[in-house]
């Protein structure tokens, strides 16, 4: 029963941030890092957990973190693969060919991988997404070979059997219609649906009813074969290993053979002219879920730091005009937050939130008019010293663990972005003034042109008069 | 437009809800973290948690937690009250919550929109929750701000505002919190159903967040009653982890803390659950895609002995993809979307249950019997060493795993001190998990899984919808 539900992306502040220099470094009493690993720092920041890069030449590209503060290690492999990868009428492509990988191997079936993953007290983790799909497995470190061995297994040498395709395909079909019982789920469909259309981003990552119904076992062989590729992937290792273990993974991750990337791109989302409204009446809703969004900005913007910064005093947090407004000042409701989400191709500018079926459109009706005003006239000075504490602030949790800290150089490394992105965030957060940042929010953001999806009961059909809405019935 | 809740400054958010997103389960208590001197590591025997822990008390019956910890230069900062909804009568349900709420709404020294501002300003994330045993307060903040978070949540334990028009408008928004965590979400009606169903005597058989009729009602006398009662130093207990010199911080505490007073706390005597004799039935009935029930049973209390061997016998039957339910229902009869077992212990008792979510147009009877069926071989053939010592890593692992950061250390010393009676539960935990055999998980699942013990919660679509089997 937290206060608030904050699912926010969002880093962290101090105002002088204390160096951790010379104090006892996380990497477990071994002041020296291993041969090869160093440890970036500039000047203003503390000290990253030394880490190391190794190309294979098969084109893996490999980052090790070692941290030797727990008995444990995990394996990441992030695939350059996902919506964007596939064609629109086999939507789901990439997540089955994604969720077949644990499925069974020519010398392990289903139950057996599942199994031995659960031996070791963990399982794989695969999350196929918009532009990149990850699979992680962890374990202590007494099992790293049987990690590695069932790890490499299932990224190197997938069945692809006709009764698992067909298991998994009904699995995901039964997923896809359940998703309208979760009315905060649904509304993010139906927003990504509205605001991107055909673009790959307006499909949820699991695929499509048509497009799971249409593909085929070749379908899925040949997605494989041609994106699940060593030099199509960035893996993370870290943890507790040693200079044999690294010898080991890069045996077993060299017999992966590499072939030429096709480069994909698709037709940009369509434009949004003015405020589009579209309402969804259910029948029985006891609450009604509010989504506004416009196309944003791709993630190598130069723009991502400031509108990060700008949105932190918009909607970014508790002390945020949003949730002062919405939430405190006029009871509405229990979340409002606002947010970009930067992609490889551009991504979108939400704000969500929820309210009673009778105040549906006095919530967005007092939404807008604080973005609107937010947009027009900027965040003070004050608000700029906050926003800029935030984020400086509560920045060391991002790299609190080695975890965390190879998950932002898998990312970082996926968007071709340097690593001194994370040493210089803090000094480069720090230049930002006031008029940067209200300067980036005038240049993305159109406080009149956004699309708005309000799903609710039919009680809300009249308070929308004035947003000449679209209007969608769900059937029972 | 997905959100993920882990701090990513790097960019994007590139994972999404994946198709086999987990069906809600009760919100578990955090588990145990346990990061530190690990010593003598051989398979899983003879592992060794520790964390260096100070640990002292204040004349005024405060006690406090402390671990330096200078990974990175911040500090998580927890504050935890010995009550929650256990503490409230009929009429008043949810009130701990409120409470929780109102803590937000001004003090004597920082009032008004203060903390909200104040934390905001200086780059704190905090935020708070509230279970049916004792309710938390946190706060992650740059290591120079540390007097600062002291100052503020002594005069919130000392001298809370509860103005009338503030609750106004925050019961408003508590309404839509209650809202959407149960009226508009059919699992959450589910979960409220089981533990109303389960339990019948004790303060478990209402909802934390309470029941709108009684949110509609709070008035701040009432509340304050609560506040003055239970939000008092000898009543909470203060867990620091982080980037500090422990000498340093002991006097500021001394500073900050030693003026509140101590105040005696009322004699509570929390009605015992009787156990149950007979099965109890719920259906619930909604407009939703799908069937899915829970078949649950009152189980013992957290740090009870039996409680490690249910917590294992849950683990067997639910928990992932080499669990028995799931080959049994997802994978070998493809009826089921999903499956899952829990052992959710508190400080009265606790709730040991299995659940299943059946696919749409999947009538759940057959399954069911299944689980029946996957009880009673439990209660009735010993579990097998390798399905045992597997049940024994996975909860290991989970337990090294939530000791990774600073807040998940606080967390895991802050529930077993508060929860146990001692912090230092937390590692003898890791033994008594090792010490669990398969003839422990038989006896305890006799002693706790009959017929008679069961409770029966089922969510049916108010209409049959065509079978959407492929």
């Amino acid at each position: 029963m937290n206060k608030l539900a904050q699912t926010l992306t969002l880093p962290i502040v101090c105002v002088a941030l204390a160096s951790c220099a010379g104090k006892k470094s996380k990497t477990g009493g071994s002041e020296q890092p291993a041969a090869g690993y160093s440890a970036p720092r500039s000047a203003g920041s503390f000290k990253l957990m030394p880490f190391k890069e190794v190309v294979l030449e098969n084109g893996l590209k490999i980052i090790y973190v070692r941290d030797n503060s727990l008995p444990r290690l995990s394996l990441t492999v992030l695939f350059k693969t996902g919506n964007m990868q596939e064609p629109k009428d086999l939507a789901g492509l990439n997540a089955m060919t994604a969720y077949l990988l644990e499925q069974g191997t020519q010398t392990r079936d289903a139950m057996k991988i599942a199994d031995e993953f659960g031996q070791m007290g963990t399982s794989l983790d695969v999350s196929p997404g918009y532009d990149v799909t990850t699979v992680y497995a962890d374990a202590l470190t007494s099992n790293s070979t049987q990690l590695l061995q069932l790890f490499s297994d299932v990224l190197m040498n997938p069945a692809f059997k006709d009764i698992e395709i067909n298991r998994l395909r009904s699995q995901i079909l039964a997923s896809l219609q359940k998703k309208v019982d979760n009315p905060s789920a649904f509304a993010d469909e139906q927003m990504d649906k509205f605001l991107y259309g055909d673009h790959p981003y307006g499909r949820d990552t699991s695929g499509t009813p048509e497009g799971l119904r249409a593909l085929r076992k070749q379908d899925i062989i040949k997605h494989y074969l041609t994106f699940y590729r060593p030099n199509n992937a960035t893996m993370a290792v870290v943890g507790q290993f040693d200079d044999e273990f690294e010898k080991q993974l890069q045996e077993a991750m060299g017999k992966w053979t590499k072939r030429t990337i096709p480069a994909l791109t698709a037709a940009p989302a369509p434009a949004i002219d003015d405020l589009k409204v579209k309402l969804i009446v259910k029948k029985g809703l006891q609450q009604t879920q509010i989504r506004i969004s416009q196309v944003g900005i791709e993630r190598k913007d130069n723009d991502f730091i400031p509108l990060r910064m700008a949105n932190e005093s918009l909607g970014g947090s508790f002390g945020s005009r949003l949730n002062q407004k919405v939430r405190d000042d006029l009871g509405l409701t229990y979340s409002i937050y606002s947010g970009f989400d930067a992609r490889k191709d551009r991504g979108s500018f939400d704000i969500s939130t929820f309210t009673k079926n009778e105040t549906a459109a006095k919530a967005l009706d007092e939404t807008l008019k604080v973005v609107k005003d937010y947009v027009e006239s900027g965040a003070t000075e004050q608000e700029t010293v906050a926003a800029r504490n935030q984020l400086v602030g509560q920045f060391p949790r991002a790299i609190e663990t080695s975890d965390r800290l190879a998950y932002n150089l898998l990312v970082l490394d996926y968007y071709n972005i340097s690593y001194d992105y994370l040493t210089d965030y803090i000094s480069n957060v720090n230049k930002l003034k006031q008029k940067d940042t209200n300067a980036a929010m005038k240049r993305h953001v159109d406080p009149t042109k956004f699309k708005v999806i309000v799903y609710g009961n039919d009680s809300i059909i009249p308070q929308f008069k004035d947003y000449k809405p679209e209007i969608v019935r769900m059937a029972k | 437009m997905k959100r993920i809740s882990t701090l990513l400054v790097a960019g994007a958010c590139i994972f999404t809800s994946s198709a086999h997103a987990v069906d809600p389960t009760p919100i578990q208590p955090a588990k145990p973290e346990v990061i530190g001197a690990i010593k003598g590591w051989t398979g899983n025997e003879g592992l060794k948690l520790s964390l260096p822990v100070t640990k002292f008390q204040l004349k005024n019956g405060l006690t406090v937690l402390l671990v330096e910890d200078h990974s990175v230069p911040m500090v998580s900062y927890h504050t935890w009250y010995r009550v929650g909804s256990r503490d409230e009568t009929p009429g008043v349900t949810g009130a701990a919550h409120m409470l929780e709420h109102m803590m937000f709404k001004g003090a004597k020294k920082y009032d008004g929109k203060a903390f909200d501002r104040i934390f905001h300003e200086n780059g704190i994330s905090n935020n708070a929750f509230t279970t049916n045993d004792y309710t938390g307060f946190y706060q992650n903040l740059p290591s120079d701000k540390l007097e600062l978070v002291m100052d503020m949540e002594v005069d919130r334990m000392s001298a809370l505002a509860l103005k009338p028009e503030d609750l106004k408008s925050e019961k408003q928004v508590v309404m839509e919190e209650r809202r959407w965590r149960v009226d508009n979400n059919p699992m959450g009606v589910v979960r409220e159903t089981m533990m109303g169903t389960v339990f019948k005597t004790n303060a478990y058989h209402w909802p934390v967040i309470g029941y709108m009729k009684d949110i509609e009602k709070y008035d701040s006398e009432k509340l304050r009653f609560f506040y003055n009662t239970y939000y008092v130093p000898n009543n909470a207990i203060l867990v620091l982890v982080g980037d500090f010199d422990t000498p340093k911080v002991k006097s500021l505490i001394e500073k900050y803390y030693g003026a509140l007073e101590y105040r005696p706390l009322p004699r509570r005597e929390y009605p015992k659950e009787r156990p149950q004799t007979v099965q109890q039935n719920a259906v619930v009935r909604k407009d939703v895609q799908n069937s899915s029930f829970i078949v649950a049973f009152q189980s013992p209390a957290q740090g009870e002995p039996d409680m490690y061997a249910l917590d294992l016998a849950a683990n067997i039957l639910g928990n992932g993809t080499s669990s028995r339910l799931y080959k049994r229902l997802v994978y070998q009869k493809q009826v089921a979307t999903s499956t899952y077992a829990f052992n959710y212990a508190m400080k009265e008792a606790g709730v040991y249950a299995t659940g299943v979510m059946m696919k749409p147009g999947v009538d759940y009877k057959e399954s069911l019997d299944i689980i029946y069926n996957e009880l009673w071989k439990i209660r009735n053939t010993k579990v097998s060493d390798v399905e045992l010592q597997k049940a024994k890593t996975q909860v290991i692992k989970e337990l090294v795993d939530s000791l990774k950061t600073m807040d998940g250390k606080a967390r895991a010393l802050a529930v077993n001190e508060i929860v146990t009676g001692s912090y230092d539960n937390l590692f003898k935990d890791m033994e008594k998990y090792q010490a669990v055999t398969a003839d422990d998980i038989k006896r305890v699942s006799e002693k706790y899984t009959n017929q008679t013990q069961r409770s029966i919660i089922v969510l049916e679509p108010k209409q049959k919808k065509g079978a959407a089997n492929e």
